[in-house]
């Protein structure tokens, strides 16, 4: 069980453009992994996650800062001495060897025996349904063989920290969901430190205990999924967790389209979006519309079924949103419709800076 | 149809273009010595071995063989230790400067052999290496480490950096890595320069004339070209020789071919 601390963690990088001075891949991350929880870095390609999670292993050594491993500085130490076991979005697997010395190469490498080597394989092999697969070379399996085989070496010598960095990024979508709950099966049974990266804000909100969004090599936010999803902090938090993505409209249109919101937004500055998530407003009946005060007239100009639910994308005044329309309904693409929200649902973020504002 | 039979044809002109040297150089081994001048015939009438027994029991051939085995064994074995290490070095260690160490290693090779062939001179005898194969060892290897250097260079430059990652997470000293993980997967390269280097050592004239006196060190582009001709040129010993050492090299060539060619990456990584 390992506890797993960045404090002021910094990573810089010489630019190959000179004139560009140089990158900053990890801007001062300060963050708390408790042992035996799942965390993720999750944010957009480019924000610095792999980073992180490279910084962790030991594979970059940080510009500043200090990383400990429960208490102990490691910050100058080499992957080796931290003990630390990685699956890659590649694989990485050794193509001259077969699964069973693939998977037994860290324990080769330390020296147990033959025999402890064969009993250790022969038990994660049987784990990860490997047994029959022993003797193939990487390149005769699939890709979900391959990502079994990468988790097997992975967990046979029982790191005190386990790193994936996008490890189902290369696997088909079925596959994909199926190795999702087989990772998190894996880390239930074995409660070992795990850090996961990933630019899917499903496979996050999915996988972890925690999470850290990250944005241009800072952490943005961190905590549970659902505090990430529930309680952005700042409109990029709101905009890249959810899916579908959270409806954001600059404060007048919102003001119009739904008048009961204006009570609410006249204590706040003119510079704001207003926010709300596709799952909290809904079509309502046109049949019922007249009767309805709720909002004002949008257009529907888009229907999309996902098969347990329809979403609208309706344009208000050049501003596009998505809400959800009843199963019960049938509209057509162009029709005129009303929607319907909780006026509480709104969260409201500085159109400037992208904070929070929670004076409303 | 009439395209591949075009493509065959092609390929029929190319190789006879590049076998015929070999094909007349067999022809006129076994060419009795009062056909050797004469043409016609083409085709040898009284085919004969004469040429290949007086060569093997009667000359120094059999020495200068050995003489070059050691050599060209001696002088791949050190190229590709050394390097195999210098190139993973250039090629994954992130070795501040790698392209400049890589463009004065190029830049050495430029010199044309013979330019440095007096200061070569000087100094190998003040090192009383003289007539010795060690003196060739050390020559061959200095003009085979550059081009040992690039072609494992670019070769290790293609193994998969999550690769290297992957087997320094799993506690890979850089040695360990080297030898557990680059080596066996740029296996290909390292044939590939093996046969190259070889070949270089095997066929090089200038360095072993100017450095063997006798036959101690001589070596076998030296020792056919000073082949004992008492009135005449004895085309059809220097023939004969010339057939017998081409063989370690065709044999050399057929065992690597198999390894040289790609695909060991396969499998080790998506693509």
């Amino acid at each position: 069980m390992t506890k797993i601390e960045l404090s002021n963690v910094s990573k810089t990088f010489a630019s190959r453009d000179r004139s560009a001075g140089s990158v900053h891949a990890a801007r001062a991350l300060s963050v708390t992994i408790e042992s035996g929880e799942f965390f993720t870095f999750v944010g957009p390609s480019g924000c610095g996650k792999s980073t992180a999670l490279n910084l962790i292993a030991g594979l970059e050594t940080a510009s500043d800062g200090e990383i400990r491993f429960n208490g102990s500085d490691v910050t100058k130490s080499a992957p080796k001495e931290r003990d630390v076991a990685m699956v890659f979005q590649s694989y990485a697997l050794y193509p001259h060897l077969s699964v069973f010395k693939n998977i037994a190469f860290p324990l080769e490498l330390r020296g147990v025996e033959k025999q402890q080597r064969e009993k250790a394989v022969d038990e994660i092999a049987a784990t990860l349904g490997l047994r029959t697969l022993l003797k193939r070379k990487p390149k005769e399996l699939s890709g979900g063989q391959r990502q079994r085989v990468a988790l097997a070496r992975a967990l046979i010598r029982r790191p005190k920290v386990f790193l994936m960095d996008e490890p189902l990024s290369n696997l088909d979508a079925r596959l994909r969901l199926e190795m999702r709950s087989e990772i998190r099966r894996i880390f239930l049974e074995e409660k070992i430190t795990t850090i996961y990266v990933t630019h899917d804000q499903e496979e996050a909100m999915v996988l972890s205990d925690r999470l850290a969004v990250m944005r241009d090599g800072s952490i943005e936010q961190c905590g549970t999924p659902l505090e990430t999803y529930n309680d952005p902090q700042s409109q990029f938090v709101a905009e890249f967790i959810g899916s579908p993505p959270v409806n954001i409209l600059p404060g007048e249109s919102a003001a119009k389209l739904f008048p009961k919101l204006a009570a609410r937004m006249s204590s706040l500055s003119s510079n704001i979006n207003a926010a709300i998530r596709p799952t909290k407003v809904s079509v309502i009946d046109p049949s019922e519309s007249k009767v309805c005060d709720d909002s004002a007239y949008a257009n529907l100009r888009l229907l999309e079924m996902t098969g347990e639910a329809c979403w609208g994308h309706l344009e208000f005044e050049d501003q596009l949103l998505r809400a959800r329309i009843p199963a019960e309904l049938s509209i057509r693409e162009g029709a005129s419709v009303r929607l319907k929200c909780d006026p509480a649902d709104f969260m409201f973020f500085s159109s400037e800076t992208g904070a929070r504002n929670r004076a409303a | 149809m009439v395209r591949q039979l075009r493509l065959y044809a092609l390929l029929a002109a190319v190789a006879l273009f590049c076998l015929l040297p070999l094909t007349w150089l067999l022809i006129t081994s076994v060419k009795p010595e009062a056909e050797l001048a004469s043409l016609p015939p083409i085709l040898p009438l009284n085919p004969t071995s004469i040429h290949y027994w007086t060569v093997i029991y009667e000359s120094t051939l059999l020495r200068a063989l050995l003489n070059s085995l050691l050599v060209a064994v001696f002088t791949t074995v050190f190229s590709l230790c050394v390097g195999a290490l210098a190139a993973f070095a250039l090629a994954k260690l992130r070795l501040p400067g790698a392209g400049l160490y890589l463009a004065a290693i190029l830049s050495i090779s430029m010199f044309p052999p013979i330019a440095t062939i007096s200061p070569l001179y000087i100094v190998v005898n003040a090192l009383g290496l003289r007539d010795t194969i060690l003196a060739l060892v050390g020559l061959y290897s200095t003009f085979s480490l550059p081009l040992s250097v690039w072609i494992l260079t670019s070769f290790f430059k293609a193994v998969p950096e999550e690769l290297i990652r992957a087997a320094r997470v799993d506690g890979c000293s850089n040695l360990q890595i080297l030898s557990k993980v680059v080596l066996p997967v740029g296996m290909p390269g390292l044939a590939a320069t093996f046969i190259l280097v070889f070949i270089f050592s095997w066929n090089e004239f200038l360095l072993a004339l100017t450095f063997s006196v006798t036959e101690a060190s001589r070596t076998v582009p030296v020792a056919i070209a000073l082949f004992p001709g008492l009135h005449e040129i004895p085309w059809g010993e220097i023939s004969a020789a010339s057939m017998i050492v081409s063989v370690p090299i065709a044999l050399l060539v057929f065992v690597f071919q198999k390894r040289i060619v790609a695909g060991l990456t396969a499998g080790s990584v998506k693509g």
